[in-house]
């Protein structure tokens, strides 16, 4: 499902190296690693918004930088899901609204359907028609959930999604991903420093 | 959810951004609309109303006063002439039609010109009821003014003396409607016409005197001249200013340098408009590049999401193109609303211009808020379309 090689990245003191990844269709990896470590670069070269020094990213048949720019986004839009460790909707925007961008996006119909079922999954379904503004941050991380599964990606990414939270959230916000990616048959990677969360992943990666 | 409305919604979250951005493009395109259709409807006035009018000859003074009093009905007449005279010249070889008129009297603003039946045909006047005066004291009037003031055909007023004040009424003689002309668009529309006759009896210059000691007596306000031939131009006015004591002044002439003076001021209020519009594309270039430092996230959430490099710089374009169209149109309106009051609160009714007017030039003004729209946010989209999404989310 997701397979690298020889990836590594450049920067102006040092030079990031990574280990091949062999990736299977639903499994469920963490990935370790201390602060500098090189966890979010990683994660960056995965979803395909950072193009590596070096090396390739394959998920399933395809190279993701061989692809051209506007279709890179696209495959982005339909396969990735990603949780960055701040819940950041779009201000403007309702929190349905900021849930059919990802479908405008991503050249999929705008189905409120399918965004109606999410939040209700999510249990957010009260704030559906809400600005971020008024959401609390439990609401804006689970709406920020909401939005990176929305589309059922192949592919499930979250960086850092635990670390501002104490354990009772912590907890939750691992269970969500857990659940969430064993119910579309997504794959899961989660990148973080946050020890807490290990217990919950079979299969861990340390950088 | 499509991109524009994706741009609306990001415009309307700075309401108060968004309103001064609108005001301040409304302003400009409103002023370049008022020049436009101020200018061109004066325009028109001035060569419509003077179309087939070669000279005017009138008494000596302003030749341009002598032009807008005679052709306009704006101004004061310079005097009187001799009807002797007058009539001297109408038989010159060189005179294919002269077209006497006599001034002195409004009612309600409106200018009774006594005439003859010549001032018809000049401007190929045609009636939509009644009929041509045909006694004294009778008069067919204007479209607009039977419009204004509700008149129809048997209706009785009674004039004032003066151009433009009802104070000194002539209660003694009474004007007789006989007839209401169509709507031409000039000046007719809002002249009162009766004979020179009536003209002179109401100003206790009694006919019937044919005699020439009275016939010298008898005056009117000036001539409106049309050549024979064009060879005319140079010749017959300069023999009407040496040979005479009448002057003569060309209403081409007198039209162009008026238009040059108000022309000097439509240019600088052009320049001014021009000014506020550029002062709008620099407010707007500052709004959306200051609020992209806000919105870089945003932005490349977008695009971790799926929006393409083109749909995020689409989407600040049309932020840009949004604000300047929306300010083009409400200008447009305001443009046209504020020529309709000039209208409406303007002294002279021959000279009335209207709101109601419409040109196809005005879309240019709308074509000009949407390129002042791309170009305002080019820049900003640029830096948007380039946005590094990896480096941006990191910094956040």
């Amino acid at each position: 499902m997701l397979t690298t090689k020889s990836l590594s990245h450049h920067y102006a003191s040092e030079t990031l190296s990574f280990p091949d990844l062999h990736i299977r269709k639903g499994e469920q990896w963490l990935v370790l690693g201390e602060s500098g470590s090189g966890k979010t670069t990683l994660l960056h070269i995965l979803t395909g918004i950072k193009k590596p020094s070096s090396g390739s990213v394959f998920i399933g048949e395809t190279e993701l930088y061989k692809l051209s720019n506007s279709a890179l986004d696209q495959f982005r839009g339909r396969n990735i899901g990603v949780v960055f460790q701040q819940p950041h909707l779009i201000k403007s925007l309702t929190v349905k609204e900021n849930l059919f961008l990802v479908q405008t996006f991503s050249a999929f119909k705008n189905d409120e359907q399918r965004i109606t079922e999410v939040l209700t999954d999510l249990d957010i379904i009260q704030k559906m028609n809400s600005y971020p503004s008024t959401l609390s941050q439990g609401q804006l991380q689970r709406a920020s959930i909401a939005r990176a599964v929305l589309n059922k990606p192949a592919l499930l990414f979250a960086d850092e999604p635990t670390s501002s939270l104490d354990n009772k959230n912590a907890n939750a916000v691992i269970d969500l991903l857990l659940r969430l990616s064993d119910a579309d048959g997504a794959t899961l990677i989660v990148s973080t420093h946050d020890e807490r969360v290990k217990e919950a992943f079979s299969k861990e990666y340390i950088l | 959810m499509n991109l524009i409305r994706i741009s609306w919604k990001s415009l309307q979250f700075n309401r108060l951004t968004f309103f001064l951005n609108v005001l301040l493009i409304a302003f400009g395109t409103g002023i370049l609309t008022l020049l436009l259709l101020g200018s061109t409807q004066a325009g028109e006035k001035l060569k419509g109303n003077a179309n087939g009018i070669d000279l005017v000859v009138g008494a000596k003074g302003s030749s341009l006063q002598l032009i807008l009093s005679s052709i306009y009905f704006i101004d004061f007449p310079t005097g009187n002439i001799s009807l002797t005279d007058a009539k001297n010249l109408a038989q010159n070889p060189m005179v294919k039609r002269a077209v006497p008129l006599a001034l002195g009297d409004n009612y309600a603003g409106f200018r009774i010109v006594g005439t003859d039946t010549s001032y018809i045909n000049l401007y190929h006047l045609k009636l939509v009821q009644g009929n041509y005066w045909k006694n004294d004291f009778e008069v067919v009037i204007g479209s607009e003014v039977a419009k204004i003031k509700k008149l129809k055909v048997g209706d009785k007023f009674s004039g004032s003396h003066g151009l433009s004040s009802d104070e000194d009424v002539h209660e003694r003689d009474q004007n007789t409607i006989t007839g209401i002309l169509k709507p031409t668009g000039t000046v007719t529309d809002n002249l009162v016409l009766t004979s020179i006759e009536s003209i002179w009896k109401m100003h206790g210059i009694e006919d019937g005197l044919e005699e020439p000691a009275h016939q010298s007596k008898k005056e009117i306000t000036s001539l409106l001249i049309q050549y024979r031939s064009r060879m005319s131009i140079v010749l017959f006015p300069m023999m009407v200013n040496k040979s005479t004591s009448m002057q003569a002044a060309s209403p081409a002439k007198e039209s162009a340098r008026l238009f040059s003076l108000i022309g000097v001021g439509v240019d600088t209020a052009k320049w001014f408009a021009i000014i506020v519009m550029l002062i709008s594309a620099i407010s707007i270039f500052v709004t959306l590049y200051n609020s992209l430092k806000e919105r870089m996230y945003d932005l490349a959430i977008m695009r971790v999401m799926g929006g393409s490099q083109l749909k995020v710089f689409i989407i600040i374009i049309l932020e840009g193109i949004i604000l300047t169209v929306i300010g083009s149109v409400i200008g447009l309106f305001l443009g046209h609303i504020c020529l309709q009051l000039i209208g409406h609160f303007q002294d002279s009714p021959q000279a009335r211009l209207s709101g109601l007017y419409f040109m196809p030039e005005e879309l240019f003004i709308v074509l000009g808020g949407f390129l002042v729209g791309v170009v305002a946010s080019f820049l900003p989209a640029i830096q948007a379309y380039r946005t590094d999404i990896s480096n941006t989310i990191l910094r956040a």
